[in-house]
């Protein structure tokens, strides 16, 4: 008995390990990721200039150089940071609640409503919050990011009503999202057939999830969804891992499934719907982030949840920074990059790995 | 602790499948239910711990209602092992078995809850599996991780649904045994569905069978008689008595 318990202690001070050594990856990427650019500087100047913006002290800085930091790359790099962990735990959560490992943001609708959204803003001058007219040069990024907002949160309403009316069964929940992922892009299509191509540039600009757009406004609003919404989801934990068998087993172990399941359909919509908004579409996170950390970390979500968010965090600023060097000094959207990375990192997972879902 | 079962009538959609089921069991009383394939004996146990609902008729614990109570409640009183559970999934089985602590866990598991946990890893004879991982187990260790997990949630009652399925013929004893020595032990209300007639009546006091959804028998053990197995299975049986009063029944060929 007593050596059952050490076993056990031992599997959480690895799972221990893993994560520190996760956030300390993360770390060392954000300081690097700082560093690059136009104006590339050593870690010890990027170390130099935070502490300088953070603990504001006598010592005197290069304005322009504390400009740089603070409005272009900061904005950017935390926004990488909390989108990439957004997406990870949506993805997480809702590979556990569909019960199936190919479940991502996507599944549910999250992603094609918002670029409906965003292209009833840019081709037809529609937003929610005031008309905004047809000059896409004037366009106000805002009435985009509301509009994107509103029709994946409307869009993830309409499917949790879908799943709720056939008992929130997975597969019928997973067949709505199928079929509101269809719908808005079609909607989509028929919006640009009527568009313009300058308006047409401007949704595909839109569409390739971009970090650059990031203002410190965006990454606040971001944040703060993220801290809302996490520890809900951590309190939930512990539904999960009596969901990973069946509802049948949860039932009897005292889970409320229904409550749990529209609970997380919401979270993990509002994980992505707000990141989605600011940035554009960004795939293959949602997906990726909790296959890598089930395989580091095991399947216990009270583990797991903190983890893929670390591994989205990394992923996506990963990319991002890639983005930024390898064609420098011209800048890719982030959105393609997640795309060439992912593909086949989730296709060495799939073909490595033969048993593990969930 | 009274389980007492009044009426309970259940369809699926239009399809009829209890009839007016009742019976009762008490405190360290092990009940096998009995009948053939399609008879109702999940569905059974299944209404028991409001997995299902019946549209007639109610399940009693203790005089209260099972209808009254929270999911949360109804998994501290009642431990389940499913007939069949497919999804087999990486866990350890330790962190398996601490599933069944859920019900009475806050988020993290307690001195107690850990405790509880290894001493039913050591009741079953588990303790070298604990940190193998549920996915890489044979059907029959899949099986006692089943059961350790309905035993971590130390239920008031047990409803075991085949429980001997896949285990071979030493664990099929020792599993049987351990849950008859908690029932006398601690007074849990056993009821476990069963196909196996010589292995169920060996280790209950008492014996429903049912047929078509309907109770066609219910008494104690030594009662059961050979025209009631013959008319429910529709074959020919004899029985022969191993001097415990004890029947035991086989197929005349
Ligand atoms: N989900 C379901 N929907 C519709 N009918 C069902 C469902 N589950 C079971 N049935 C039907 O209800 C009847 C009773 O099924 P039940 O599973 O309770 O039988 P059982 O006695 O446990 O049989 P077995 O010994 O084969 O396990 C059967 O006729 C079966 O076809
Ligand atoms: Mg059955």
């Amino acid at each position: 008995m007593r050596q059952v318990l050490e076993e056990y202690r031992g599997l959480i001070k690895k799972r221990s390990i893993v994560m520190v050594a996760l956030a300390i990856m993360l770390l060392s990427l954000t300081l690097f990721s700082i560093s690059i650019g136009s104006m590339s500087l050593s870690l010890g100047k990027v170390v130099e200039v935070l502490t300088f913006i953070f603990l504001p002290s006598s010592r005197r800085m290069d304005p322009s150089l504390v400009r740089i930091i603070i409005n272009l790359r900061l904005p950017r790099i935390i926004m990488a940071i909390i989108a990439g962990a957004c997406l990870g735990i949506a993805g997480t959560i809702l590979q556990v609640i569909l019960r199936n490992p190919l479940a991502s943001p996507y599944t549910i609708g999250v992603t094609s409503s918002a670029a409906f959204g965003a292209a009833l803003a840019i081709i037809l001058g529609a937003g929610i919050i005031g008309w905004m007219g047809k000059n896409i040069i004037y366009m106000n990024p805002y009435v985009v990011v509301f509009n994107a907002f509103t029709f994946s949160a409307m869009c993830s309403i309409i499917v949790a009503f879908l799943s709720l009316y056939k008992g929130t069964s997975p597969s019928a929940t997973i067949l709505a999202g199928i079929a509101m992922t269809y719908l808005f892009s079609a909607a989509t299509s028929l919006l640009q057939y009527f568009g313009t191509t300058e308006q047409i540039a401007a949704l595909v600009f839109w569409v390739f999830g971009d970090l650059g757009k990031a203002e410190w406004l965006d990454v606040s609003i971001t944040s703060c969804i993220f801290l809302i919404t996490l520890p809900l989801i951590m309190w939930l934990t512990g539904d999960y891992n009596a969901l990973i068998s069946s509802d049948e087993v949860a039932e009897s172990l005292g889970v409320n499934v229904r409550t749990v399941r529209i609970i997380s359909l919401i979270m993990a919509s509002l994980l992505t719907a707000t990141p989605i908004a600011f940035i554009g579409t960004i795939s293959f996170i949602g997906l990726l982030a909790p296959h890598i950390a089930r395989l580091v970390i095991g399947l216990d979500y009270r583990y797991l949840v903190p983890t893929s968010a670390l591994i989205g965090a990394i992923l996506l600023l990963a990319a991002d920074t890639a983005g930024r060097t390898v064609l420098s000094p011209l800048i890719l959207p982030v959105g393609i990059l997640t795309a060439f990375m992912g593909v086949p990192l989730f296709l060495y997972l799939l073909l490595k790995r033969r048993e593990g879902y969930l | 602790m009274i389980l007492r079962v009044a009426g309970v009538c259940f369809r699926y959609g239009s399809l009829p499948v209890l009839k007016d089921v009742t019976f009762e069991v008490n405190k360290g009383e092990v009940v096998c239910i009995l009948g053939p394939n399609g008879s109702g004996k999940t569905t059974l146990l299944r209404c028991i711990n409001r997995l299902l609902r019946p549209y007639k008729g109610s399940v009693l614990v203790n005089e209260r209602d099972v209808i009254s109570l929270k999911r949360g409640e109804i998994a501290k009183i009642f431990g389940y092992v499913p007939q069949i559970e497919e999804n087999r999934f990486p866990l350890t089985v330790f962190e398996a078995v601490m599933l069944g602590r859920k019900p009475h866990m806050g988020w993290r598991p307690s001195k107690r809850d850990f405790k509880a946990v290894s001493d039913i890893l050591r009741d079953l004879d588990l303790e070298g599996l604990a940190m193998r991982k549920v996915s890489e187990l044979s059907g029959g260790e899949w099986r006692k991780v089943i059961m350790a997990r309905a035993l971590a949630q130390e239920p008031e009652v047990l409803l075991l649904d085949e429980p001997t399925n896949h285990l071979d013929l030493k664990h099929q004893v020792e599993v049987l045994s351990l849950v008859r020595t908690l029932a006398k032990k601690k007074g849990l209300c056993v009821i476990m569905a069963m196909h196996d007639i010589n292995l169920a009546l060996r280790f209950s006091d008492k014996v429903i069978v049912i047929s078509e959804g309907r109770i066609v028998f219910s008494g104690k053990v030594s009662e059961l008689s050979p025209s009631i197995v013959e008319r429910v299975y529709g074959i020919k049986v004899e029985v022969l008595h191993d001097g415990n009063g004890i029947p035991i029944i086989i197929p005349a060929i």
